[in-house]
């Protein structure tokens, strides 16, 4: 929790610690606070005042269909990248490891998407996918597909997931690389002695063993998808057509600062703090077991 | 040259735990005094308090009568070696030597001097521009002493500096230790649980169990007449034999023998018989024991002989005889001692019961 | 390993190439787009390089060229990018630095409090509170500027929590030594626990530049005057056009530009990188 050592200082701590403290203040829990307090408000049309109505914006929400439609919306994302992403860094780095050599120049070249801006990688995606003029787009008509992601809402929803995988799979395979080679080699050898292939070790020994970095992967994916895809979706398809591609986060942009519904928008955005609330205490009971008090 | 004075010093832990129980010790000046005891006797604690970097519960630390209690370590003018070394890792090793002084603003002529000079005494000359990870383990001890050494301190404090030493390098050390404070003659407090380590390098020995003192004094005074059975088998390697005896009308009853004497004043009942294994003597006839060797350890120079009594009762003992005794597994054998050997102990206190004031022990054996 | 399996080891290469290409696969699209006129796009996207070469980052890097008749300070922009990433990374290190040393190494009334509230934005990513945020910071008059890109996202928490975690494991013996040779905290932290955390600062040091460079959403929300406008931002504006011939050579252009000085940053500082980033996870 702290060190075992410390030192007497009555003032210093508390000079480091303002700082932070100040603009947390200021720019997190203040907004935060006013964010819960919005969402018991109701605006009038030109913005003047406001009135007190309770939990109106929360049932409103409740009822609406395009809500509701929403969180499917988010989730059917949140679950499409994480499972890609993971899939398909897990193999890159299976391989990765078992040749050894030559692993880092891989990875190089595998986990520069990191640091790509996600609207960048929208950019890119978007150019690829373009109705007319996209490379994927004509190897898909050569397979049969017709694909127009600004008409059909299931090519704009892949199109976001795919350009998402993209950026993941770089950071998934971080990890999995670094979990797959702090497997003890003598584990792998003794089962090699046994007579296992390289397939079967993997399977048997190196997958089950690097679980807790699985499993804190699969959150972090999860999460990822669910609140850090904005600009990615604003980019790309501004959640069209017709709210197809319209996650949690970006209705809460939507609908406060292009719909001036506040009252709306600040009820959502406490229902996903509350949603980030749950998934960050999970996150640290069962996958960080290091916040020791 | 300072003195070291500690009155009644507690400590007492938040979670009730008491470490210390109003210890009392005073230090002389230019004096090796060795803390010794088992683990989580105290005396790592007691180290710390005086170094500054536990709290004082209660009670006053006087470094030449001068009130410290309250300083901090750095305010105290003392210098410690630690077990782990704890030199700066980014640092070479001239700046770790150098650093103590830096932060007392000694110019940097000064600074030099110092330094050059006290890796001269510990033949660190060659390393000082070398960081500590291309150092060895006897190579960072060293250097771990010059950073003390060189800030010329009041008082040398070494916590278990030899523990992680190899067995070869330790034994080098604990000499290079003993010379050097010889020729610096600065008062110096040493914590270890190594008995040898204790009994080489102390001029005084203070022995330490569950936080109390349960001896100070010369090594061999301490060795000859260990005030508890607790020193008793914990200085001493192999450690003194124990025995359970009993003080009759008669005298001492052990295992069917007698040492009849004037024991006035010591009230009958069960007492506690210590034998070193070093005083046994063998001896074909008029012998007080008769046990059987069931294991032999050679050390060369002895020969270390675990042995059990012939009797009914069967106690447990280990003798030592010269290495080259001409002695077997299964062998009986007859041992005496010299009485001035035999040391008693009260059953219920563990305490040394005195018997010299006792004259004319007569002896009289008879055993089935 | 053990076994040799020749066979095995050249698919798990050619299965490794073909990841390296897919992944740089829209990015050698791009570069390629970059090389041709705006015409070649009216049916399909060429796949190999055209005549124009490096004219358009040119063009685009000296101001001299147009985005539909209104000029783009593309160089402005990327100062802006720089300017902002810098002064969140310096910021986020410095007052995360000193946060993580109070919390480990003093202790103080109110602590736990602050380790809490500190905890607690981990729950606030920006996306969770831009309305009011946006508010706060109208308020306070940071509209379109620099210290309104940059303060309100200068307080998260990992790297408060990656220098925690680090601190917690420096030896007490080192500590101890320090106090013993006269350090007080301040000169304990610049002469001690400083150079120790070299390798941490350098990795955080990249994963906050990246997130900093990257940032979207907020500088969207705050910035209305071009002055202001980030590159990253940039780019969705070109995009965002719907009159007109999509001048995709600018855009690719654009965007490479825009992807370079992170990726940079990552290849050059990898190790530390690396090892910071699944570290702080851990």
């Amino acid at each position: 929790m702290s060190s075992p050592v410390t030192f007497n200082n009555k003032y210093l701590p508390f000079a480091l610690i303002a700082p932070q403290i100040l603009i947390t203040l200021v720019f997190f829990i203040l907004p935060a606070g006013q964010a819960i307090f919005q969402s018991f408000r109701l605006e009038d049309a030109f913005g003047l005042s406001s009135e007190f109505v309770g939990l109106e914006n929360f049932i409103n929400l409740y009822n609406d269909s395009y809500y509701l439609d929403t969180f499917i919306t988010t989730l059917q994302f949140s679950i499409s990248v994480a499972f890609l992403a993971l899939i398909s860094a897990l193999i890159l780095s299976a391989f990765a490891e078992h040749i050894i050599r030559g692993a880092t120049f891989y990875r190089t070249f595998l986990i520069w998407p990191y640091a790509v801006a996600p609207v960048v990688a929208g950019s890119l995606w978007l150019f690829l996918f373009d109705p007319t003029i996209g490379v994927v787009t004509d190897i898909l008509h050569w397979v049969g597909i017709s694909w127009n992601p600004t008409l059909n809402g299931a090519h704009a929803m892949w199109m976001v997931i795919i350009t998402s995988t993209w950026k993941q799979i770089s950071y998934n395979f971080l990890f999995f690389l670094a979990a797959l080679q702090s497997v003890p080699k003598s584990l792998l050898e003794a089962a090699a002695i046994d007579g296992s292939g390289p397939i079967k070790r993997f399977m048997s020994i190196s997958f089950p063993l690097i679980s807790p970095t699985s499993f804190f992967l699969l959150v972090i994916n999860f999460v990822y998808a669910f609140f850090d895809t904005f600009a990615v979706i604003h980019a790309m398809t501004q959640g069209g057509p017709s709210n197809s591609t319209s996650t949690l986060v970006y209705k809460v942009y939507h609908d406060g600062f292009i719909g001036l519904d506040i009252g709306s928008s600040a009820a959502q955005s406490v229902i996903l703090m509350i949603l980030v609330a749950l998934l960050t205490v999970f996150q640290f009971k069962y996958v960080e077991k290091k916040v020791a008090y | 040259m300072s003195t070291l004075t500690l009155s009644n010093i507690t400590k007492l832990y938040p979670n009730g735990y008491q470490a210390i129980h109003e210890l009392n010790l005073d230090i002389e000046e230019g004096e090796m005094v060795v803390l010794v005891g088992p683990s989580g006797c105290g005396k790592s604690t007691l180290l710390r308090m005086i170094a500054g970097l536990e709290e004082i519960t209660s009670g006053e630390l006087q470094i030449d009568d001068h009130l410290v209690n309250h300083l901090e370590p750095g305010e105290r003018d003392i210098a410690m070696v630690f077990q782990n070394y704890a030199l700066y890792p980014h640092m070479s090793i001239y700046d770790n030597m150098a650093y103590g002084l830096r932060n007392r603003k000694t110019p940097k002529k000064e600074i030099h001097r110092l330094v050059t000079q006290v890796a001269d005494m510990l033949e660190l000359s060659e390393l000082l521009e070398r960081k500590p990870k291309q150092l060895s383990g006897g190579q960072k001890q060293r250097v771990a002493m010059g950073r003390a050494i060189v800030r010329e301190p009041k008082v040398f404090l070494f916590d278990e500096p030899l523990s992680n030493l190899d067995a070869k390098l330790r034994v080098q050390m604990r000499l290079q230790i003993k010379k050097l404070q010889r020729r610096l003659g600065t008062t110096s407090v040493y914590v270890t649980h190594d008995q040898v380590e204790a009994m080489t390098l102390a001029d005084k020995l203070v022995v330490l169990n569950k936080g109390n003192i349960e001896q100070v004094g010369r090594p061999l005074d301490i060795y000859d007449r260990p005030a508890s059975t607790f020193v008793a088998s914990f200085i001493g390697s192999p450690a003194m034999n124990l025995f359970d005896a009993n003080i009759t009308e008669k005298g001492i009853e052990f295992e069917h023998s007698f040492f009849t004497f004037n024991h006035g004043g010591l009230s009958l009942g069960r007492v506690k018989l210590g034998i070193r294994p070093e005083h046994f003597q063998i001896t074909a006839h008029n012998s007080w024991l008769k046990v059987e060797v069931e294991l032999i350890e050679s050390l060369g120079a002895d020969l270390l002989l675990y042995c059990k009594t012939t009797t009914k009762i069967s106690q447990n003992l280990v003798v030592r005889v010269e290495g080259h005794s001409k002695i077997n597994i299964g062998d009986i054998l007859g041992l005496s001692i010299k009485l001035e050997n035999l040391h008693l102990f009260d059953s219920n206190t563990s305490k040394r019961i005195n018997i010299e004031n006792n004259v004319q022990p007569i002896v009289k054996v008879a055993y089935a | 390993m053990v076994q040799r399996r020749p066979l095995f080891r050249i698919f798990c290469h050619i299965v490794l190439m073909l990841g390296i290409v897919s992944i740089a696969f829209p990015v050698w699209i791009a570069l390629v787009a970059t090389t041709h006129e705006n015409t070649a796009f009216a049916t399909t996207t060429p796949l190999w390089f055209g005549d124009l070469g490096f004219s358009v980052f040119r063009d685009l890097l000296s101001n001299q060229s147009t985005f539909n008749n209104s000029s783009l300070p593309i160089s402005k922009m990327l100062l802006n990018s720089l300017v902002m990433a810098l002064v969140i990374t310096v910021g986020k290190l410095t007052i995360s630095i000193m946060s993580a040393y109070a919390v480990v190494f003093f202790r103080f009334p109110g602590r736990m409090l602050a380790f809490w509230m500190i905890f607690f934005t981990l729950m606030l990513p920006v996306e969770v509170r831009i309305i009011p945020t946006f508010e706060v910071v109208t308020n306070l008059n940071m509209l379109n500027s620099f210290s309104g890109l940059t303060i309100p996202l200068i307080a998260s928490a990992t790297a408060t929590f990656l220098f925690r975690q680090f601190f917690l494991t420096v030896p007490r013996e080192l500590i101890e030594a320090a106090r013993i040779d006269g350090a007080g905290p301040i000169r304990f932290f610049f002469d001690i626990l400083l150079p120790l955390s070299r390798t941490n600062i350098a990795a955080l040091f990249v994963i906050t530049f990246i997130y900093g460079w990257n940032q979207y959403l907020w500088p969207l929300l705050i910035t209305t005057d071009v002055q202001y406008y980030t590159i990253v931002m940039g780019i969705k504006q070109m995009l965002g056009v719907t009159d007109g011939v999509i001048e995709w050579n600018k855009i690719m252009a654009t965007t490479i530009i825009a992807m370079l000085p992170p990726v940079i940053v990552v290849i050059a500082m990898q190790k530390a990188f690396v090892k910071g980033l699944v570290d702080a996870e851990k």
